[in-house]
Formats: structure tokens, sequence, C-alpha cells
């Protein structure tokens, strides 16, 4: 009698467990048997429409990649930043317009991020800039004088500039850093201030005396295939390129 | 005296041995690349997407988060230099130029033209990779529309009318345009 009920208890307690197995294998553990108590449904859709067409008449001649790690790059690792943060929060701390932690904090004020608890939390964006001529309002009449007695042509350079600012949109599959919890509008705020700070640093590198470089070089090739001797330059913002338009055709 | 030590041993390799860490270092690689693009024509397309993902646990959802929102794809379209590119002089007047094909230079999401309908977070929130995702998958299809819609046409016919002013401007009368051949050293080929 004893025996038995033993016996009673031990198949209660192993259908028990039998059941704790069932129910933790497919939720907790995902293996391909057992209950489903936990369920997660995720869809997706869109739409996509046709919005504009138009042309462009640009010459790309450099690109600029750069990497960067938001919010860590923008938190400079010399300043107290919770002491900032502290005083900034209080409206007691006024930051100069180009100080790039001030901007950091009235963006995280802003989008309601917590910079002391963002320590693992981290988004790394590639910022595509590429640069060169918009030829959209330059006349080609306009940038060349020849010279045929001596067989050489100059050219009026036109002002490099931005021609593309990209962040490289990297697909999960190649993404290897963890998620960030960030919202499409979130994410755009973010995006606008990486590529803006990433702009002003490559500009300040000398980022379009390469694009203007690059376009000479390409400009030089191209006008000794076609038959010039001898090919100069006048570079754009110098003295040389304001009298350009008055120096006579032959000389 | 063995049953602790075993014990000892057994807990050391349960917690002892630790994961080496999912993240791997940071690299931060700035890399600067001559180029030789004429984007010369571009489409761009409005992607409205809706992503919605809840969880329950027995009968109680314990997420539920879904936003909807737009975002433009620009897909530019012109000539890559690199592919080929060469002049020929014919006569004083007339001058050949062999250009590439032209091609899809760039397809990519304007960030800053992003416009959030709505969002709700509830037991979560939304993370990036998981609208990113959505946005990536169409990429390749928006592609494909625009060559069907003839950016590729367009954007050599905006090239070559380029071309053919700046060509003007330094004294050539006739600009004939050939297609770029790698194995011959001029490109010469009759092909338009």
């Amino acid at each position: 009698m004893r025996n038995k009920k033993r016996l009673s208890v031990y198949i209660i307690i192993g259908i028990a467990l039998l059941l704790i197995f069932l129910t933790l294998s497919r939720s907790l553990l995902k293996l391909p048997f057992g209950f489903n108590f936990a369920r997660t449904e995720r869809k997706a859709y869109s739409t996509i429409i046709l919005k504009e067409m138009r042309d462009v008449f640009l010459l790309t001649t450099v690109e600029y990649v750069f990497k960067t790690v938001f919010p860590h790059d923008y938190l400079p690792p010399d300043r107290d930043i919770e002491n900032e943060l502290r005083l900034y929060r209080k409206g007691n701390l006024v930051f100069p317009a180009d100080d790039v932690l001030g901007k950091m904090l009235a963006l995280s004020s802003e989008l309601g991020f917590d910079l002391n608890k963002m320590q693992d939390e981290f988004v790394i964006v590639t910022v595509i800039l590429k640069a060169g001529f918009n030829l959209e309002s330059v006349d080609p009449e306009d940038i060349f004088l020849q010279n045929e007695r001596e067989n050489s042509i100059t050219v009026k350079m036109p002002v490099p500039v931005i021609t593309g600012v990209t962040i490289d949109d990297t697909p999960r599959t190649q993404y290897n850093y963890p998620d960030i919890p960030l919202s499409p509008e979130k994410w755009k705020r973010v995006a606008a201030f990486v590529t803006g700070q990433v702009t002003d640093l490559v500009l300040h590198e000398g980022f379009l005396d390469i694009a203007l470089q690059n376009g000479k070089d390409f400009l030089k090739n191209l006008l000794k295939e076609s038959g010039w001797d001898q090919v100069n330059f006048i570079d754009p913002q110098t003295a040389e390129f304001e009298a350009f338009d008055s120096i006579p055709e032959g000389q | 005296m063995k049953r602790p030590a075993g014990l000892t041993v057994i807990l050391f390799f349960l917690f002892g041995c630790q994961r080496s860490s999912d993240l791997s270092d940071v690299e931060l690689e700035n890399q600067v690349r001559a180029l030789l693009e004429l984007p010369t024509f571009e489409q761009i397309y409005k992607d409205i997407i809706y992503v919605d993902e809840n969880k329950s646990f027995l009968m109680f959802k314990t997420v539920d988060k879904r936003v909807l929102f737009s975002i433009d794809i620009k897909v530019q379209a012109g000539l890559d230099f690199h592919d080929g590119f060469s002049v020929r002089k014919v006569t004083r007047n007339e001058v050949e130029v062999y250009l590439p094909e032209a091609k899809i230079l760039l397809v990519d999401a304007d960030e800053s033209s992003i416009h959030e309908y709505f969002i709700k977070e509830k037991g979560d929130k939304i993370t990036r990779l998981e609208y990113y995702d959505e946005i990536n998958d169409k990429k390749d299809f928006i592609a494909k529309d625009a060559i069907d819609r003839g950016i590729l046409d367009r954007a050599r016919q905006n090239a070559e009318s380029l071309l053919t002013k700046l060509f003007h401007a330094i004294g050539f009368d006739t600009v004939i345009f050939l297609k770029f051949n790698q194995t011959l050293p001029f490109g010469d080929s009759d092909e338009k």
C-alpha cells in the first residue's frame, strides 16, 4: 500500500516535470516542440510611389567614407559629462554655438536620451561624402580661354562643392553591432546631427581641395586628348579668377 | 570530501568560463577615394512603411509596438568614367568621345526625408534595424523600376548633352559619341 502511494507520487511528479519541460522548451528554450504560451507576431507593409524625376549635372571627383560612433564620438573624454549634463538641465550652463558637447546635450535633451544610461548603447554610422562640381549653372563657353597660336587653353575652374552626403544603409546581416532603440523620427535627428558634424570636419580637412585637384587632372587629360598641348588652370576665389572675364581671347 | 571538490569543479566551469564578447572592436576607418562620376538624372521614390510587432504570454499582451512612417529613396544614374572614357581628335573640328554605359550610381534612403505619422511603443521600444530591414528590402525593386522607366537612357542623353556643350566650347563643331570598348586602344567601335 505504501509502495503504491509512493509510485503514485512519483508518477504525479514525473507528469508535472514533463509539463514544465514542455512549457519551457518552446517558450524559453526555443525548441521545436512543446506548448507555446509565448507568441510573437510581426507584420510589415510597404507602399512605393514615384515622386519626382529630375535632371542633375554633377561631376563627382572624390569620395570620403567616414565611420563614426554615436553618441560616444561626440562626448569629449576630457569633459565631465555627468556634471555638465546636470548643470545643463538646470539651465546653469550655456555652450558656444560650435561646441560639440553642447550640441550633443541639446539633441539628447530634445530626443529624451539619458546619456548617463547610454553607456552600452551606440550606433555605428557610416557617412559617405562626395565632392566635385555642380555643372548646372556652369556655361562651358565661360570657363575656357583658348590660345590657338600657342595651342594652349586656360580653364577657369568652377568652385568645388559637396555633391552628396549619404548614410550607408547597412542591412542587419552586415551590421555586426547591437541594435539600438531609435524611432524613425529620432534616427532622422541623429542622422542630421552626425552628417552635419562630419561635413564640418571634412571641410576643415581640405576635402574640397582634393576635389578641385582631381577635377583639374580629369580636365587636363581630356583636353590633352582633344589636342591641346598646354593646359592651364585658374583656381576659384583667386585674383586671376576674378580677372578672367576681362582677358581677351588669344592671351 | 570528493563531492564538494567535484561540485566546485562543475561550478567553476559553469560560472568561471565567460562567453567572449559579441562586440568586436569598433573600427573607425576613414577613407578618401578618387572618383570620376557624372550623375545626370535621378528619380525619387516615396516609401511608406508600416511595421507592427506584438508579443504575448498566455493571453496577455506583453509587447505592442507599431510605427508608420515614410522615407524618400533616391536613385541616381549617370556615367562612371572609371569604367572607361577616352577622346580622339579626328580633325580640327571633329572629335570622337568614347563613353561607358550609363549605370545606376546610387540607391539611397534619404534620412532627412523621414516623416513619422505615428508610433506606439508598449512594453518595448522600436529599434533601428527593425524598420531598416524594410527599407533595404525594397531597394532592388526600386532600382529595377527606375531602369524599367528609362533612367539609364535619360542619364546617357543628359551626359551626351553636357559633353557636347563642353566640346563645342573648346572648338569642336562635331562631336560623335561611341561606346567605350576596353579591348581596343581608343575604344574603337561603331556601336552607339
